[in-house]
């Protein structure tokens, strides 16, 4: 049940191709390897503390006030989650703060709380948040390479703002030029997450052939 | 109803609990690395070392001669904004008094991003090629569309750099 609450939540139900939730933050951060993984890490942690804590206080949690309850608990963990930013990866927090800020607002961790962690045991909350967590981070991370590769002619360039100095020498260099500056900005964003989700759908299609029962009309015929 | 109370009360307080434990470990980080961007600005401002410890009289440094650095905070449009600014001031000469000459930078902003965070002299040269005019000029600046709020944070800003420069000087005498 477990392997199946995280590959749903990672694959079948991916917050950004299957819900398009959370795109804000996923378009505006995902112009570098770096920041996106910078926000994957922060909406990754605040997703399972606000799931496992959800899960946990279920039973305590007034149902004519979960809504604030669970904004409050979402709340609390994106607010440690800036603290820890600004304190440990400073560089890093100038850069994606204002996104991190509005992970309070994320529907795609709203959505998990309501949907399921606050109906679910604690193990199967952490699962799925652990497989939201890891798709939102795939999406991020596949535009984040792309645009950076696309708009920067790098792959991992300041990952020295996130990781430290062991990571300055990672970053690779695929174009001298950038084949497309565009990648960078919100137009190229808009772009390449449509063509990105509609890779993945293309991939991930079921046979949608499915007989369907006849109508009252075509069983007379 | 006491339940739900109760239970209100209860989140409350872990979540409280848990941000006061976190604010207690990280305080002091995140104090140095205000610290060490603000001297950043400051010497990117003043083109020229800084001090190794500077003295701050109620959100004031420096001098008349040397000019002020302020910390100033004003309300944007989704929440305070922290402005840093230089004002400098040449001495009068033959009874003309030269005009001010400000430069901002906000250090820390929740606005809207794509909209309000042009006054980001990290992501926009908006603030930095404003540097050097005076108040008047500042107030004169076009309105930005779709950012009134947090333009008119700007303008109420360096108003109020003036006037608290003003006052700091009659306070405190003009010495190097």
């Amino acid at each position: 049940m477990s392997n199946n609450d995280f590959s749903r939540g990672a694959i079948e139900n991916n917050p950004a191709w299957a819900q398009l939730l959370g795109l804000c933050p996923l378009l505006a951060v995902s112009n570098s390897v770096a920041n996106a993984v910078g926000l994957a890490l922060a909406s990754g942690f605040v997703l399972l503390g606000a799931n496992t804590s959800i899960s946990l206080l279920r039973k305590i949690i007034p149902d004519v006030a979960r809504l604030p309850c669970f904004v409050l608990i979402i709340a609390t963990f994106t607010t440690v989650a800036v603290m820890v930013l600004e304190a440990y990866a400073f560089d890093m927090f100038t850069r994606i703060a204002l996104f991190v800020q509005i992970i309070v607002t994320n529907c795609m961790i709203l959505g998990r709380a309501e949907a399921f962690a606050s109906r679910q045991p604690v193990s199967r909350a952490v699962f799925d948040a652990l497989g939201t967590a890891v798709g939102f981070t795939i999406a991020l991370l596949a535009l984040g390479t792309v645009r950076e590769i696309l708009g920067n002619g790098t792959v991992l360039a300041d990952m020295d703002l996130l990781i430290g100095d062991t990571a300055a020498n990672w970053q690779l260099t695929i174009f001298t030029s950038p084949p497309l500056p565009l990648a960078l900005y919100p137009p190229g964003a808009f772009l390449l997450a449509g063509i990105l989700f509609a890779a993945v759908k293309a991939l991930t299609a079921k046979d949608d052939t499915i007989e369907r029962p006849a109508t009252q009309s075509e069983a007379k015929q | 109803m006491y339940r739900t109370v109760a239970a209100l009360i209860l989140i409350g307080a872990a979540c409280g609990t848990l941000l006061y434990g976190i604010n207690a470990q990280t305080y002091g980080e995140i104090e140095k690395n205000r610290t060490q961007k603000a001297r950043e600005i400051m010497r990117s401002l003043l083109k020229q070392p800084l001090p190794d410890k500077i003295q701050w009289v109620e959100g004031i440094s420096g001098s008349c001669t040397q000019g002020y650095f302020l910390k100033r905070i004003e309300n944007g449009y989704s929440g305070p904004i922290n402005f840093f600014a230089l004002y400098q001031q040449d001495a009068s000469s033959e009874g003309v008094s030269n005009p001010e000459r400000l430069s901002l930078r906000v250090t820390r902003h929740q606005e809207t991003p794509g909209i309000g965070d042009f006054i980001d002299h990290e992501r926009d040269s908006y603030l930095p090629d404003q540097d050097g005019q005076s108040v008047a000029q500042w107030q004169e600046l076009d309105n930005i569309v779709g950012a009134t709020i947090t333009h008119r944070a700007i303008k109420k800003a360096a108003q109020n750099i003036q006037l608290a420069v003003k006052y700091h000087q009659e306070q405190y005498a003009c010495v190097e």
